[in-house]
C-alpha cells in the first residue's frame, strides 16, 4: 500500500516544517494546509498508479473460448443417451473423488473456469485471466449471469469458496495443486484475486483445469457442521447442485445414474433430454447390449480382438482413444548395476518397442518416447518428437556395451557373469493384473537372453499389485514395469525426476543435479517458449541417461452408436463422451421408434457371421431337451407311491 | 442333554465369530495398503495421503486400531468404507436384498431339483435316464460357468430378445417401487440369472448325490428290504431317499452359507447388483472396513447356517440325539 505510507510520510515532514507556523497562524491556514496535503497525496497516488500501469507488461493468459466448439444449433431436441461404464462411481463427493468414473459423472453437473479440450486451454466460466507483473497475483474475471441448477447465481464467492476449501483441507484430492495459494480475495461479484506464496506457473493448467466450481450455499453449511468428516460424507441428490449442463436425478447403486438436461444451461441447452450412465462390469455383456441397441456407447476396456466384431455391428463406430499413461521399464537407479548409465543404455538397445506395440498391443499403441513426455493431448506441445529415433533395437550394441563394462560370459555357460565373475541375473517385477505387461516382461527376458556372446539372465516375477507396490516404493524391486500418468502441466517432470524427496513420485530413484535445476526452473519460469526449451532439455538428458525406458502408450477402442446419434466430438486424446459431445450430440433426424426396432433386428442378423442359424437351432433344441427331461423327471419323482 | 448341546454350539459359534473377524482384521492389514493406488496419481502429494491416513485412523498402532474396531463393533458400527466413502452397513445393505432375493430361491430350488434328479439318476444308474442325466451334468459342469452364463445371455437376450441384457431394473423406468409394473420389470431381469444359476448348481450336485444313492443301494438293509418283498417304490422313497439325506444335508445346507459372496460371476455377467462383487472389490482394493463388514456378515451367515444344519441333523439322525 504505497499510498498510505506516502501519506504518513508527508504528514510527518509537514508536521515538522509547519509546526511553528501552525502554532502561530490562524485556523484557516491550518485548514488550507490540510487541504493542500490531501490534494498532494491524491496526486501522488495517481502518479504511482500511472507508473504501475505503464510498467506493467500485461500477462493475460490466452486460450480459446468454449463457445467456438458450440456454434451449431441443435437440429432436434430430445432423446435419452445411454452410456455404459465399466466401473461405478464409488462416491459422488467431488472433494474426495479420485476414480475416473466418479470424476466423469460429476464433470457433467459442474462447470470449470478453464478446461483442456483437444490439448489446448479453453475458457469456460473464466472470461479473462491475468497475472500481475510479479506473478504473485492472479486476477480472474468470470462470466456474468451463470446460475446454479437450483436458481442461485454463480458468483466469485463460489469460486473463492472452492479454492479456499481445496487449499484448507489437506485430504481433498486436488489439495496438492493449491498449497501455493496464500489467500483469495473477492473483488466484486465477478472478479477474484488469488494471491500466491510463490509464483506458480503450473497453476492454471494443473489446478484450474481440474477444478469444478462448487456452490458455496450448499457446501459451506456441510463443511461447517462436519469439518474434516466431509471425507466420509456421501452427498444426497439434493447436494449435487452445479452449474453444468446436466443434473443428477436418480442414483441406483450398482445399476445406473440418471441425469436430465439443465434447460437453463448458460452456454446452450443440451440437445438431449436425458443422460443415463449404466454400469456394466463385463465388456462382453456390453457388446451384446450394443448389438441389441440397449446402450449407445461403452467406456471400458475392450480387447483389440473384439474390434472387428464391433465394427461389424451396423450403426456402431469405434473411436480410438489414446491414453497418455506411459508404461515403462523402471530401474532402481540407486542400486548396482542400474546406477551405471552405460548399463541402462545397454538395456535400452535390447528393447524392441515396435514389436511390443505390433504383437502384444496388436497395433493399439504408440512406441514410447525415450524422453518420456507423451506425444498425446496437452503434453504433445512439450514433447520432443525427434527423440523417438534413439535406441533402435540393436543387440550387438548391447553386447558391445556389456563387454566394455565387464559383463562377459566367463564360464561359457551361455549367460553373462558380473565383472567379478559371479553369476548374474536381474529380476523384472510385474503386477499380475495386466496381462500385457506380463507378456512384455517375458519378451524382455527373451531379448536379453539373445544378446550375442552370452545372454543376460532376466527373470520376470509376477506379483499382486498391492504386494508389488510397497516393493517399488521402497526400492526393493530392482526393475519393474509400471504405468504412470503425466499431469496437465509439464512441471510433472519435477515430481518424477527431481531427486527425492522433492521428486515425490521418483520411483526410479534417479538423481542428477542438472535435472534437479532444470525441473526446478519449470516451476518458476512463466514464459511458454522458455518452458518448452527447458522441457526439451530435460527430455534430451533423460533420453541420454535412461533413468527408465518408456515402452509404450496405449490406445483403447471405444464403441459408440452413429446410427441413432449425431454430433459426437472426437479427438484422439479424449473419450467420445466429453463436455462438447454432451452439448452437441443429438438424435439422427430420421430415427424414430420403428427405425430403431429394425436396427435391432438387423443387428441380430449380423451376428450370423460368428454363429450360424443351425448352431443356434441346435443349441435351443438341446436346451429344450434338457429342460423337458428335467421337468418330466421332477414331476415323476414328485409322485409318491 | 439337549440344552447342553445347544449351549455348547452357541459358545462355539461366538468363539468362531471372534476368531474369524480378528484373523481377517490382521491378515488384510498384512497384505497391502488401501491408499497405495492413489500414490502414483499425478497431483497427489504425500501430504494428502498422510492426511487421509489420519482421518481413517490408519496411522494408529495396530492394537489401537483393533481395539477401536472391537469397541465399535459392540456399538453396532462397522465403520466407513474407504472406497465408497459411506458407512459400510449402508453399502452392504444397498446390495444385500438383491443377492438374497436371487440366491435363497435359487439355492433352495436347485437343492430340490438336484435331490430329486440325483435320486432318479442313482436309482436308474444303468438306464437311459440315469446315463443321460450323468452325461449332461458332466458336459455342463465342464463348460466354464462364464461361457455357460454367456450362452444363455446371448440366446435369450440377443437372439430371442425376451430378457434385457443387463441390470436388475430398467433405467428410465419410473414405475414406483413394488408396484405391478415394477414387479414385472424386476422379474424380466431376474429370470435369466435365476435360471442359469439354478440349472448350473443343480447339474453340479447331481453326480454327487447319485454317488451316495448308489452307495446306499449297496447297503445290507436294502437287500433285506428286497428280500422282505417290499414294493420297489417303498424301497426307493422310504429306504433310499431317506438314508441319502444325512450325508447330502451338509453339502446342500452349506450352500446357504455362501449366500453373500456366492454369485460373483453371475453378478458380473448379468450386471446384476449384489454383494458378491462388492466383496471381490473390497479385497482387490484392500478396503479394510468394507471387507471387515462383509466378513462379519459372511461369518454370521456361516455360523447361523451351521447351527441350523446341526439342528436338522438332530431331527434327521436319531444317533446324534441319543448319544
Amino acid at each position: 500500500m504505497p499510498g498510505i505510507g506516502l501519506y504518513y510520510q508527508l504528514l510527518r515532514t509537514a508536521r515538522d516544517r509547519f509546526m511553528l507556523q501552525l502554532l502561530r497562524t490562524t485556523k484557516i491556514t491550518l485548514l488550507l494546509v490540510i487541504a493542500m496535503l490531501i490534494v498532494a497525496n491524491t496526486v501522488n497516488t495517481v502518479n504511482v498508479n500511472v507508473l504501475d500501469a505503464s510498467q506493467a507488461h500485461r500477462h493475460v493468459v490466452e486460450g480459446l473460448s468454449i463457445v467456438k466448439f458450440l456454434r451449431n444449433a441443435c437440429p432436434v431436441y430430445g432423446g435419452t443417451l445411454r452410456i455404459a461404464l465399466a466401473g461405478e462411481p464409488n462416491t459422488l463427493n467431488w472433494w474426495v473423488a479420485s476414480s475416473v468414473w466418479s470424476l466423469g459423472v460429476l464433470s457433467d453437473i459442474y462447470d470449470r473456469l478453464v478446461r483442456i479440450i483437444n490439448g489446448t486451454l479453453v475458457f469456460e466460466l473464466a472470461k479473462r485471466i491475468e497475472w500481475s507483473t510479479d506473478y504473485r497475483v492472479l486476477t480472474i474475471t468470470i462470466v456474468k449471469g451463470v446460475k446454479f441448477q437450483d436458481g442461485k447465481p454463480l458468483t466469485a464467492y463460489d469460486v473463492a469458496f472452492t479454492i479456499n476449501t481445496l487449499s484448507k483441507y489437506a485430504w481433498t484430492i486436488l489439495h496438492g495443486y493449491f498449497t501455493n495459494v496464500e489467500k483469495v480475495e473477492v473483488v466484486d461479484n465477478y472478479t477474484i484475486k488469488i494471491y500466491f506464496k510463490r509464483p506458480d506457473p503450473a497453476f492454471i493448467y494443473n489446478a484450474l483445469t481440474k477444478m469444478n466450481i462448487m456452490p458455496k450455499h450448499i457446501w459451506e453449511p456441510i463443511f461447517k457442521s462436519l469439518g474434516n468428516k466431509v471425507i466420509k460424507y456421501s452427498p444426497k441428490i439434493s447436494d449435487l447442485v452445479g452449474s453444468g449442463p446436466f443434473k443428477i436425478v436418480k442414483y441406483v447403486p450398482e445399476q445406473y445414474i440418471e441425469l436430465v438436461a439443465n434447460d437453463n444451461y448458460w452456454l446452450k441447452k443440451p440437445c438431449i433430454d436425458k443422460l443415463i450412465y449404466i454400469f456394466i462390469p463385463e465388456a462382453s455383456t456390453a457388446v451384446l447390449a450394443l448389438q441389441k441397441g440397449e446402450i449407445d456407447a461403452y467406456i471400458g476396456y475392450m480387447t483389440p480382438e473384439v474390434v472387428k466384431k464391433l465394427k461389424s455391428i451396423p450403426g456402431v463406430a469405434v473411436h480410438l482413444y489414446i491414453s497418455d499413461t506411459f508404461f515403462y521399464w523402471g530401474f532402481n537407479d540407486a542400486k548396482w548395476p542400474f546406477n551405471i548409465t552405460e548399463f541402462r543404455r545397454a538395456l535400452a538397445y535390447a528393447v524392441n518397442k515396435e514389436i511390443i506395440v505390433k504383437d502384444l498391443l496388436m497395433g493399439y499403441g504408440i512406441p514410447g518416447n525415450p524422453g518420456v513426455v507423451p506425444p498425446i493431448g496437452v503434453n504433445a506441445k512439450w514433447c520432443d518428437k525427434e527423440l523417438f529415433n534413439m535406441y533402435k533395437f540393436n543387440l550387438t550394441k548391447t553386447a558391445e556395451i556389456l563387454d566394455r563394462l565387464g559383463f562377459r560370459d566367463v564360464d561359457h555357460d551361455g549367460w553373462r557373469e558380473a565383472p567379478n565373475g559371479k553369476d548374474f541375473s536381474i529380476k523384472i517385477y510385474v503386477p499380475s493384473y495386466d496381462v500385457i505387461r506380463v507378456r512384455v516382461a517375458e519378451l524382455l527376458s527373451k531379448w536379453l537372453s539373445e544378446i550375442p556372446g552370452g545372454g543376460l539372465k532376466a527373470i520376470p516375477v509376477v506379483l499382486d499389485w498391492k504386494t508389488l507396490w510397497p516393493m517399488i516404493k521402497s526400492g526393493k524391486a530392482e526393475t519393474f514395469l509400471l504405468g504412470s500418468s503425466p499431469d496437465t502441466d509439464i512441471s510433472w517432470l519435477l515430481r518424477r525426476f527431481h531427486s527425492r524427496p522433492l521428486g515425490s513420485s521418483n520411483w526410479v530413484r534417479y538423481s542428477n543435479p542438472i535435472i534437479d535445476n532444470l525441473t526446478e526452473e519449470l516451476v518458476t519460469v512463466f514464459n511458454p517458449k522458455e518452458r518448452k526449451e527447458i522441457a526439451y532439455k530435460i527430455q534430451e538428458i533423460i533420453a541420454r541417461e535412461v533413468p527408465l525406458i518408456t515402452l509404450y502408450y496405449r490406445k483403447f477402442p471405444i464403441p459408440y452408436r452413429i446410427d441413432k446419434w449425431k454430433g459426437w466430438f472426437l479427438t484422439p486424446s479424449e473419450l467420445p463422451v466429453n463436455r462438447i459431445t454432451l452439448l452437441r450430440i443429438h438424435l439422427a433426424e430420421t430415427t424414430n421408434t420403428t427405425v430403431a426396432s429394425t436396427i435391432t433386428r438387423s443387428n441380430t442378423m449380423s451376428f450370423n457371421a460368428s454363429m450360424t442359424t443351425l448352431q443356434v437351432i441346435i443349441a435351443i433344441a438341446v436346451l429344450i431337451a434338457i429342460v423337458s427331461v428335467i421337468l418330466t423327471l421332477v414331476v415323476k419323482a414328485g409322485r409318491k407311491p | 442333554m439337549m440344552l447342553n448341546f445347544l449351549l455348547r454350539r452357541i459358545y462355539a459359534s461366538i468363539a468362531t465369530f471372534f476368531i474369524v473377524i480378528s484373523l481377517v482384521f490382521f491378515i488384510i492389514r498384512l497384505t497391502g495398503d488401501p491408499l497405495a493406488d492413489l500414490e502414483d496419481y499425478p497431483g497427489i502429494t504425500p501430504e494428502i495421503i498422510d492426511s487421509m491416513r489420519t482421518l481413517f485412523g490408519l496411522n494408529k498402532p495396530l492394537y489401537a486400531q483393533y481395539f477401536d474396531f472391537i469397541v465399535n463393533l459392540f456399538k453396532g458400527q462397522l465403520g466407513y468404507s474407504l472406497l465408497y466413502k459411506k458407512p459400510v452397513a449402508e453399502v452392504i445393505l444397498n446390495r444385500l436384498p438383491y443377492t438374497l432375493a436371487l440366491l435363497i430361491p435359487s439355492v433352495t430350488l436347485s437343492n430340490y431339483i438336484a435331490y430329486k434328479l440325483g435320486l432318479e439318476c442313482g436309482w436308474r444308474r444303468r438306464g437311459a435316464i440315469g446315463l443321460t442325466l450323468l452325461f449332461l451334468s458332466i458336459i455342463f459342469t465342464s463348460i466354464p460357468y462364464f461361457c455357460f452364463a454367456f450362452l444363455f445371455l446371448y440366446l435369450f437376450s440377443v437372439r430371442l430378445g425376451v430378457t434385457p441384457v443387463f441390470g436388475a431394473i430398467s433405467p428410465n423406468d419410473n414405475a414406483p417401487f413394488l408396484s405391478l409394473n415394477w414387479f414385472e420389470d424386476y422379474m424380466r431381469h431376474y429370470i435369466l440369472p435365476f435360471i442359469v444359476l439354478t440349472l448350473r448348481e443343480s447339474l453340479i450336485l447331481i453326480p454327487y448325490i447319485r454317488g451316495i444313492v448308489v452307495e446306499v443301494l449297496g447297503e445290507d438293509y436294502i437287500t433285506t428290504a428286497y428280500a422282505k418283498g417290499l414294493p420297489t417304490k417303498a424301497i426307493k422313497y422310504r429306504y433310499v431317499a431317506r438314508n441319502v439325506l444325512p450325508p447330502i444335508m451338509t453339502v446342500m445346507g452349506l450352500r446357504y452359507a455362501s449366500l453373500v459372496d456366492g454369485a460373483v460371476i453371475t453378478e458380473t455377467i448379468f450386471s446384476y447388483p449384489g454383494t458378491g462383487r462388492l466383496v471381490f472389490e473390497a479385497i482387490v482394493n484392500r478396503d479394510y472396513w468394507l471387507l471387515q463388514g462383509a466378513v462379519i456378515i459372511l461369518t454370521l451367515n456361516v455360523i447361523i447356517v451351521n447351527f441350523i444344519i446341526d439342528l436338522i441333523y438332530l431331527v434327521l439322525d436319531p444317533r446324534i440325539r441319543f448319544r
